[in-house]
């Protein structure tokens, strides 16, 4: 799977891992030339950011941007930047099985995207997607190193933030039971 | 009426519009939003992109 190899070239990354390097390595192994990140007025209350990916080529933002776009909230601050964005980019490892590609699956991803009832292909894209993002941006060596330091109250959570440049919100999930397994099902897909 | 659900239905998939391969999301700060907000959010972002009133994030690999 192209991810496995993308968290693979992270692993060897020095910390913090741009979120251009990530980008450039996603576009080099997806084939995509290019997806350029568009800060606009939505309200973050109700959505940080999305990916987009579009078929119509007459289409003015097919024509300006290329087929692939993410939008992000303004202001947000710069760890909520970069994890919102490669979280985004993690979704041009997509398959056709997990795209929302219609309607119906569009209007099932705005019911479920904050608790769903099913778990459909796509939401569970969505999840995945969030975990791949983690696993990019904290190469598991130093996680490790974090929750060895962790465990011993050595380092805290806003600390390894601070040095991953992630959300302090999404730190204590690196260190999560179901983070390895989470992952490696999906290195194993 | 869910209208700005159908309104982003419509500019994502019809084949005259984006005709749209894939759409995912990131969610909000609130877990309270309705499918109603959340589409007209990604209603507002579609309608500043294409009327130019969008910054492209700066490439300095933050």
């Amino acid at each position: 799977m192209k991810y496995r190899d993308l968290y693979e070239y992270c692993q060897e990354q020095p910390l913090y891992i741009g979120r251009n390097v990530i980008r450039d390595k996603a576009l080099e192994l997806t084939g995509v030339p290019k997806i350029p990140i568009t800060i606009v007025d939505m309200d973050p209350q109700h959505c940080r950011g999305f990916y987009l990916s579009a078929k119509n080529q007459d289409h003015v933002m097919v024509r300006q941007f290329g087929g692939h776009i993410v939008a992000i909230a303004r202001g947000l601050n710069k760890c909520w930047t970069r994890f919102v964005v490669v979280k985004e980019f993690m979704h041009l490892f997509g398959d056709e099985l997990s795209a929302a590609d219609t309607g119906a699956e569009f209007e099932a991803l705005l019911q479920g995207i904050n608790g769903p009832d099913e778990l459909t292909p796509q939401i569970q894209s969505e999840f995945d997607c969030f975990w791949m993002a983690l696993g990019a941006l904290c190469p598991e060596a130093k996680r490790l190193e974090y929750a060895a330091k962790r465990a011993l109250n050595e380092i805290d959570d806003y600390t390894i933030a601070l040095e991953l440049k992630i959300p302090q919100l999404y730190v204590p999930r690196l260190f999560e039971s179901r983070y390895r397994k989470i992952l490696d099902r999906i290195l194993a897909s | 009426m869910d209208t700005q659900i159908e309104l982003a239905k419509h500019r994502l998939f019809a084949v005259d519009e984006l005709n749209a391969a894939d759409i995912k999301l990131f969610p909000g700060s609130t877990r309270d939003s309705t499918p109603e907000q959340i589409a007209e959010q990604v209603n507002k972002a579609i309608a500043q992109i294409m009327n130019g009133e969008y910054e492209l994030l700066s490439d300095d690999n933050d």
